[in-house]
């Protein structure tokens, strides 16, 4: 397991590096630069600007000095907010989108996987469509129409919860609520679906037969057996914790680092860009190993 | 044990044809799975013929009836939009290009995620993790960036829509079916099969993809109705569908920021899209138990 | 059938949920709960659209770090409630004769936040920053009347030579190169305001983070949150200090203006960056009285790229154009606003300047279209031979809708085949300045000072910003002549012969004039909307309902 680890780990490298290297060529061969306005500045300011961030160098030698940086864990200032640095904005952004999706994602295993087996033991009965209603009604209204009416709702008609902002925790309430709501439809379904197959297999037969109780049936050797899928689903499903709340972080004004993504990407922020790429695709890889040792926990059997 | 594998695929072999009937024969006693066919085939009709049953196009403007309620009475049976433009004709036209979005994404997810995983999860080792690391790396990528540049160098058209589409689409099936392969292939009849012989790909096809199937259906009928939303930030890259023209998830998108004032122009199109969903999904459901092995 | 039941229920429910959303016409909720801390601390709660990129007044850009800028610093001159320049640091000046030396004479209690006097040199350091090449200023340019200034931005010269200096500690002296009418009004922009010298050579550009802040303005920087808000506090130092009634500024970016109308309805904003179109009617239903709409200084238009074909040197299908469109439809029925229709170039308000306007503004729509089709159809286009061109507008709802129905109008006018045809924001703008495939494209331009000069300007032949690529020497000749003239009915008369000129050859069509849109709770007193929509949070106070009090 140990070795396993290591291996990976180190197999990360080449990895992040060609990640880093297709992203910089992408964002660089992008049209418009990180200074064009609406207000177009004069030539010789926009030289300076260029001067000023080394954009006016030849593209290998920015990439040099880029990767340079990086191997310093350095990912230079930020071309749009310019007061600050890519490492204090990713330091800003994370907490605040890891603290929407982590809770997102708990709340949802916490109702997921218990209403996914439910609905599987009541297969095609009224529970079941119940359940499978909640979750395709909450994949069918995506985050910015649940968003807004939560916010109507709680904030507006009601004054419950703070519409939009980060203040105090209250804040996160209405976010985490908004995303979990995807999260759960994913895993009651697919938690369904595989404790379906479970419920059918042979070794759940012969435990029954053995006499076992229901709780110990359910809890020793359907449980860990039917979890599996939803296991390997996390893995996306935590890579859309930054990607899959840019949205709900607009709409509530939260300062997560999927907004700054977007941010940056429109505005051309190269190294912004470029530094939350690499972050995110640290993150994917990470947990896709963490995944991957759950796995081998859950289900010894199985080799990579 | 060998021999029976061998048996076993020889009978599959020749009661291929009545297993396929015998499914048909199974998913027509699913009531769920039928009406969701029904249904399903209505909205397909509705889409195709709807913009020939009504008077009204789905760009022409009129001024003097912005945002109008639905209602009989002014022919405009969904109502109409901020600039005048009638909702039921607008809401089919726009099914149109949403319906085509979920069905590439299915076809796509289904073939290159389910493949692609499957044989990585199957093969394993050196393979498996460089296919994965190259998933990984399609998945960190600044897609937007990608999007942006497929427009400045080949314009805007449907084609590189569906395209952009599909690079998405495929990748967390990828994952989750590579995961789920990674048990399967320790089942004791994959090993029998394995020791008879059968050949990779066949393995793949007759022993892990069928036990997946569960998973697999409904991994896809969740992923369509994202991508069909996800369809309307294409457009906002200039990629997806341009105005006058419409989709679903465009229409949705800009319902969103008039639901105050003019409700109908979200609800209306989140029903057709919340209706299809729950039609996949069933559909999904019922074929799942029509084709589940253990069941045969 | 109880399965088919089932999802009807679950139909129902989603339908309900999305219907509540619609209940707004019955109820309009909109809490009246002003911040105000047990120990009578006012907090004023400004939405600012967007975050700002800097908070260094030498690089700045955008109206949100305007906002804050104004608030936190002061120049020479600064803005008054109504957004008139009067006397700010500075509180007296002569100007030559000529119109090229100005002295200032600076207030001897003007004072940093840390205590220290404001004085000449900072001013000259802070200009000499302002046009150096090492900041790289986005408004550099504002500068150029200042002698030398143009040459130390290019690298020509030195920033020593900036014709600015200081007499004493107290008198300031700025040369231009030649008369610029509308000098004081550039040195009012954040782009002139002083800097405290220490801070800048040793935090660099750290200078503006909290701990490192200091400035001349009513307020100071107390905390910043990129993308959750800014927070000033009271400048105790502010030679004003004791008229200033409100003691905490926060400023939080909402780029979505139903997501802060929101937050106004919740009680948690005072003052918003604007309103959602689709909800202005039930604002003015509703609250009539907290919906503020006030004219601004902008312009929206449509530009042709008249360096190449169809548009080149074809101005009857320009004016054919811009005379199918119905102006007072888009206005009234699509913007519902309260945006002035664009039949000038000009907008309004710009201190006794009148505009011209177009010769056919009140013709009735069948006399106007018929004339379009005549001036079309001589250009040489029929039905059979169609104007077949695209035009381009950047990603948003808004565009889309004014895109949308202007190709309508064309087509129904005209028969003339337009396409809608948007990009996202950059690759719009990469793209308009090419000047290589647009041939039509939506644009805007607002003001950065009350001077018809500063939309004039932006058609001169050798302006960066001339998107359309017009290239007419009669217009050059009388743009850059009304630059240097004194104001008077002389330089009204040049301005409008420029005008004229443009709404005869349209290089760009006006479409309407910016309405910039407010929502303030009934208890922030003082407010008075100006075009150059200027709020300076020293003018505004805190009244709950029932205590007697008013602005300062």
């Amino acid at each position: 397991m140990l070795a396993y680890t290591i291996k990976r780990l180190l197999g990360a490298i080449p990895t992040l590096f060609i990640l880093l290297t297709l992203s910089f060529i992408l964002v660089h061969a992008a049209p418009g630069s990180p200074f064009s306005m609406a207000r177009e500045m004069p030539p010789e300011v926009k030289a300076n600007l260029e001067a000023k961030y080394h954009l006016d160098e030849p593209i290998y030698e920015q990439y040099g000095r880029y990767l340079l940086n990086i191997a310093h864990f350095d990912f230079g200032p930020s071309y749009q907010y310019k007061d600050t640095t890519v490492n204090d904005l990713i330091a800003e952004g994370f907490p605040v989108s890891l603290t929407i999706g982590g809770f997102a994602l708990l709340l949802a295993l916490v109702l997921g996987v218990p209403l996914g087996m439910l609905a599987a033991v009541r297969q095609n009965r009224i529970t079941d469509y119940l359940c499978s209603a909640i979750a395709l009604g909450g994949i069918s209204m995506p985050s910015f129409v649940i968003a807004p009416l939560l916010i109507l709702w709680a904030a507006v008609y009601n004054d419950w919860l703070p519409a939009g902002g980060v203040d105090s925790w209250q804040s996160y309430i209405l976010p985490v609520i908004t995303l979990a709501a995807m999260f759960t439809a994913y895993i009651l379904r697919i938690m369904r679906a595989s404790t379906i197959e479970v419920l059918r297999s042979n070794f759940v037969r012969t435990a029954r037969a053995k006499g076992l109780s229901t709780a110990r049936v359910y809890g020793v050797h359907i449980l860990p057996a039917a979890i599996l899928p939803v296991v390997s689903y996390l893995g996306p499903a935590a890579a859309a914790i930054l990607t899959g709340s840019v949205v709900i972080e607009e709409i509530f004004g939260m300062p997560g680092i999927g907004r700054f993504f977007v941010n940056g990407a429109l505005n051309r922020d190269y190294t912004l860009v470029l530094g939350i790429t690499l972050f995110y695709g640290l993150i994917v890889i990470a947990f896709n190993l963490v995944v991957d040792l759950i796995y081998g926990w859950l289900d010894p059997r199985v080799t990579y | 044990m060998a021999k029976s594998t061998q048996q076993e695929a020889m009978e599959k072999a020749v009661k291929g044809n009545s297993l396929g009937r015998d499914a048909m024969r199974r998913l027509a006693a699913n009531k769920a799975a039928i009406a969701s066919i029904a249904v399903l085939g209505l909205v397909v009709l509705m889409v195709i013929v709807g913009p020939w049953l009504t008077p009204n196009n789905y760009y022409s403007q009129d001024y003097d009836a912005i945002w109008q309620a639905p209602t009989l009475a002014h022919g405009h049976i969904f109502g109409t939009d901020s600039v005048g433009r009638d909702l039921f004709v607008r809401t089919m036209v726009g099914g149109r290009i949403s319906l085509m979005v979920g069905i590439v994404t299915a076809f796509v997810s289904l073939l290159i995620g389910v493949a692609y995983g499957a044989t990585a999860g199957f093969i394993g080792g050196r393979i498996d993790g460089f296919m994965m690391r190259t998933v990984d790396i399609l998945y960190a990528l600044p897609f937007m960036f990608l999007v942006i540049l497929m427009v400045v160098f080949f314009g805007q058209s449907l084609f590189l829509m569906f395209l952009a589409i599909g690079a998405v689409s495929w990748l967390d099936m990828a994952r989750i079916v590579r995961g789920q392969t990674l048990t399967i292939k320790q089942q004791p009849y994959v090993e029998a099969a394995r020791m008879a012989g059968a050949s990779g790909t066949a393995i793949i096809v007759r022993h892990i993809v069928p036990n997946l199937l569960g998973l697999i259906v409904v991994y896809v009928t969740l992923t369509i109705p994202q991508v069909i939303l996800f369809e309307s930030f294409l457009s906002f890259l200039g990629l997806g569908v341009q105005e006058p023209m419409t989709s679903w998830g465009a229409l949705i998108n800009d319902g969103v920021g008039e639901m105050g004032r003019a409700p109908w122009l979200l609800v209306i199109p989140s029903i057709f899209l919340a209706v299809t969903l729950f039609c996949f999904n069933f559909i999904g459901d019922g074929l799942r138990d029509a084709l589940d092995p253990n069941d045969r | 059938m109880r399965r088919l039941r089932i999802i009807s229920v679950a139909l129902l429910v989603c339908i309900g949920l999305v219907g509540c959303g619609s209940g707004e016409d019955h109820k309009f909720p909109n809490r009246i709960s002003p911040d105000i801390g047990p120990d009578g601390t006012k907090t004023l709660r400004k939405g600012n659209g967007a975050e700002p990129q800097t908070l260094d007044p030498a690089q700045a850009s955008g109206v949100p770090a305007a906002n804050v800028l104004y608030d936190m610093y002061e120049g020479l001159v600064t803005y008054s409630r109504t957004g008139d320049v009067i006397p700010g640091v500075a509180k007296s000046w002569d100007v030559s004769d000529d119109g090229k030396t100005y002295i200032f004479h600076l207030r001897h209690d003007a004072r940093w936040s840390n205590g220290k006097p404001v004085t000449a040199q900072d001013f000259v350091f802070s200009l000499r920053r302002a046009v150096a090449p090492a900041t790289a200023s986005p408004y550099a340019d504002i500068h150029s009347p200042i002698v030398n200034a143009s040459a130390i931005t290019s690298g020509k010269k030195d920033p020593s030579t900036l014709g600015v200096t200081a007499i004493d500690a107290h008198t300031l002296k700025i040369q231009l190169h030649d008369r610029t009418p509308f000098f004081l009004q550039t040195l009012a922009h954040p782009s002139s305001y002083p800097v405290y010298p220490p801070a800048v050579k040793q935090w660099g550009n750290q200078f503006t983070q909290p701990a490192h802040a200091v400035s001349d303005g009513a307020y100071v920087l107390k905390s910043w949150q990129v993308n959750n808000k800014i927070v000033l506090t009271r400048n105790r130092y502010y030679r004003d200090n004791k008229d200033t009634k409100i003691d905490r500024v926060v400023y939080s970016p909402i780029g979505d203006s139903n997501s802060e109308l929101s937050r106004y309805q919740s009680g948690a904003l005072d003052f918003t960056y604007s309103a959602p179109s689709s909800k202005l009617e039930a604002i003015h239903k509703h609250i009539p009285k907290q919906m503020h709409a006030v004219p601004g200084l902008g312009l929206y238009y449509f530009g042709f790229n008249v360096t190449r074909p169809p548009f080149k040197d074809n101005p009857k299908l320009r004016m054919a154009l811009s005379m199918a469109l119905d102006r007072r439809i888009i206005v009234q029925k699509i913007l519902r606003g309260g945006q002035p229709p664009g039949f000038s170039y000009i907008p309004g308000d710009m201190h006794g300047y009148d505009s011209v306007t177009y010769p056919w503004t009140n013709w009735p729509d069948k006399k106007r279209e018929a004339m379009a089709r005549k001036l079309y159809h001589e250009a040489g286009y029929s039905k059979d031979h169609p104007l077949k061109v695209k035009l381009l507008y950047p990603s948003s709802e808004s565009n889309k809708q004014i895109a949308i129905v202007a190709s309508a109008m064309w087509r129904r006018v005209l028969g003339a085949d337009v396409i809608p045809w948007n990009q996202e924001w950059k690759v719009y703008l990469s793209t308009v300045h090419r000047h290589i495939d647009t041939t039509l494209f939506f644009a805007g331009w607002i003001g950065d000072y009350q001077d018809p000069n500063t939309f004039l300007s932006i058609l001169n032949s050798h302006s960066g910003n001339n998107e359309p690529g017009w290239d007419n020497a009669e217009y050059d000749r009388l743009q850059s002549a009304s630059e240097h003239m004194p104001n008077g009915p002389q330089r009204t008369a040049v301005m409008h012969k420029a005008e004229a000129l443009i709404l005869k050859q349209n290089p760009v069509v006006p479409l309407w004039f910016v309405t910039n849109h407010h929502l303030i709770k009934p208890y922030v007193k003082g407010f008075v909307g100006n075009p150059l929509d200027v709020y300076l949070t020293r003018y505004l106070n805190i009244v709950p309902a029932g205590q007697k009090g008013g602005g300062s």
